[in-house]
């Protein structure tokens, strides 16, 4: 069955580069790149797993994460953190918020494709 | 401790001025073999015999006294303790400072520099790790490099892409190697400009009052105690700290003089209890002492790291004058403050101006993402006068520690304010309240 994927981004040629890396693996992707009505989204589509940008517009990712883990219908969601900060107290604080994995930008594409493979499985 | 050392320094004085011990002991009206065990430490002496030989030596008693040397002893002890150099005879420290004034003040001013540079250079650690326009462009950068490095790999490791999408991906690569070096170029000029015009500023060399609140860590237990007389404690700060300028020596006074009425209204052990009773909140913490919000802030702002083994959340505070001048900054390693004026027009400090005893409280949020729990008032000062208007005094105290005690509901009832630093280093292009253009546009 085809896993669906919730890619919450903004940096449009990141979408770009990441859709089509989990297209390639037959992920069903869908695309939002706004903090809000992100929550929304992941109750509304029940993705196999979130890829959540950590620096959105209007509410932080940090937020939207705890949200996701507040919500009984999407507390179990996988959710992949990515962030251009990779001190270990933000790797920290993802992880006390309930994030499933944390990278940091720049990522290499086998890695984070294997680590969704991981995730979704 | 130091007593010991007068005699080192009575005879070191004597042989300075060219005095035989018998001369030196008929101007003090003392016999020959009494001045011999004093200058051999001997006999302490104190009184009459103290100042008769001082004004015989024709210097101040207290250059003979420990106080004069108290700082000097302090610091080379610090300096041995931090160097950790086993060779150092820690034991001989008070004969080396009377024997030899000079060089132990050298030696002191030498690591009082050190302690200057080494503050300098974390001063610049924290500004490279908090300066907003500096993370903006990093945050800029590792998007750049990341479009481009998975994008170029997806070129180089895939066979088959349609030619829109490979034509597409190649236009996103030149449009973010192009934002990637015009990052980089705004970066190097603001590097350039802040060596140049900022390397003396006020935010990097901290005032010697800075210094002496960062030193005790905004925190002066010497006062908490009324049994240590916080009067005589005071002077001692005074004396030990020898502000230079007359201006900051009574602004030194007057904070530490507040800082002790503060810390007898609002008792360490009872306020801390109380503070995590009432869940930090400054009104109930007001009412419960009958004390001003301000009194609170500033309880807040000096609280130890620690109390009874318990982390504290930490506080920052700032207080202004009606024109936003800064009065007093604390600032946190997550947020700095502006010595003078001109931060962010949107700061909650502001706007309790317009609503004088009013309390304010928001979340505050700056570009970094960093956010900050924030209560703000403004207090009238100078009623019942008929010549002279009024003035305001505004102080908002702030805490990054907020998750610990905030109930979650009362959290989100807040309104968040995004806020910035100054306009020139804010990369929120659309803010209402900006009044100078932001070396980050584009």
């Amino acid at each position: 069955m085809t896993k669906k994927v919730l890619l919450i981004e903004d940096e449009p040629h990141i979408v770009e580069a990441l859709s089509f890396l989990l297209r390639r693996e037959s992920w069903q992707v869908e695309i939002h790149n706004d903090g809000i009505g992100a929550v929304n989204k992941v109750s509304e589509l029940t993705p196999d797993l979130v890829i959540l940008d950590v620096m959105l517009p209007n509410i932080g990712g940090m937020e939207i994460l705890h949200d996701i883990r507040q919500n009984q219908q999407t507390a179990q969601t996988p959710v992949l953190m990515l962030t251009a900060k990779g001190q270990q107290k933000d790797r920290k604080a993802a992880e006390d918020a309930g994030a499933s994995l944390f990278m940091t930008k720049p990522f290499s594409n086998q890695e984070i494709v294997a680590s969704i493979r991981e995730l979704v499985s | 401790m130091v007593r010991s050392l007068i005699g080192t320094r009575i005879r070191e004085r004597r042989r300075a001025k060219k005095l035989s011990q018998t001369m030196l002991a008929e101007k003090a009206g003392i016999s020959t073999s009494y001045m011999n065990l004093i200058e051999h430490n001997h006999r302490a002496i104190a009184g009459r015999t103290l100042l008769s030989i001082a004004e015989s030596l024709e210097v101040d008693p207290k250059e003979l006294t420990e106080g004069a040397d108290h700082l000097v002893l302090t610091q080379l002890q610090e300096a041995a303790n931090l160097i950790s150099e086993k060779n150092v005879e820690l034991n001989r420290l008070e004969e080396f400072v009377g024997r030899y004034p000079g060089w132990s003040k050298l030696c002191a001013k030498l690591y009082e520099n050190i302690q200057q540079q080494e503050q300098r250079l974390q001063a610049l650690s924290d500004r490279l790790g908090h300066d907003p326009f500096f993370s903006e462009a990093m945050h800029l950068m590792l998007s750049n490099v990341t479009v481009l490095h998975s994008t170029s790999d997806i070129l180089a490791t895939t066979d088959e892409i349609p030619p829109a999408q490979a034509k597409k991906f190649i236009q996103n690569m030149k449009t973010e190697s192009e934002r990637l070096s015009d990052t980089i170029t705004k970066l190097l000029s603001y590097f350039d400009e802040t060596t140049s015009t900022e390397t003396q500023s006020p935010m990097l060399a901290p005032s010697k009052l800075d210094q002496f609140w960062e030193m005790h860590d905004y925190h002066l237990f010497e006062l908490e105690k009324p049994e240590l007389n916080p009067k005589a404690q005071i002077k001692k700060m005074m004396a030990a700290w020898n502000f230079q300028e007359t201006g900051e020596q009574r602004l030194a006074e007057a904070l530490v003089e507040r800082y002790a009425n503060v810390a007898d209204q609002l008792p360490l052990d009872d306020f801390v209890i109380a503070a995590v009773d009432y869940l930090y909140n400054p009104i109930l913490l007001a009412q419960k002492f009958n004390c001003e919000l301000h009194d609170v802030f500033f309880r807040f702002a000096h609280l130890p790291s620690e109390y009874d083994g318990q982390i504290l959340p930490q506080f920052g505070l700032i207080e202004c004058d009606g024109s936003g001048g800064v009065l007093f900054r604390k600032p946190l390693k997550t947020l700095s403050l502006p010595h003078k004026s001109s931060a962010c027009p949107l700061w909650p400090l502001y706007r309790a101006i317009s609503q004088p005893m009013q309390p304010v409280r928001a979340i505050m949020e700056t570009p970094t993402g960093e956010s900050f729990l924030t209560v703000s008032q403004a207090v009238w000062s100078g009623l019942n006068n008929y010549t002279v208007p009024p003035t305001v005094k505004s102080a908002m105290v702030f805490t990054s520690d907020y998750q610990r005690f905030l109930p979650t509901h009362e959290r989100r009832a807040l309104p968040t304010i995004k806020v910035g630093m100054s306009c020139e280093i804010c990369p929120r292009t659309n803010c209402s309240a900006r009044r100078s253009d932001s070396i980050l546009d584009s």
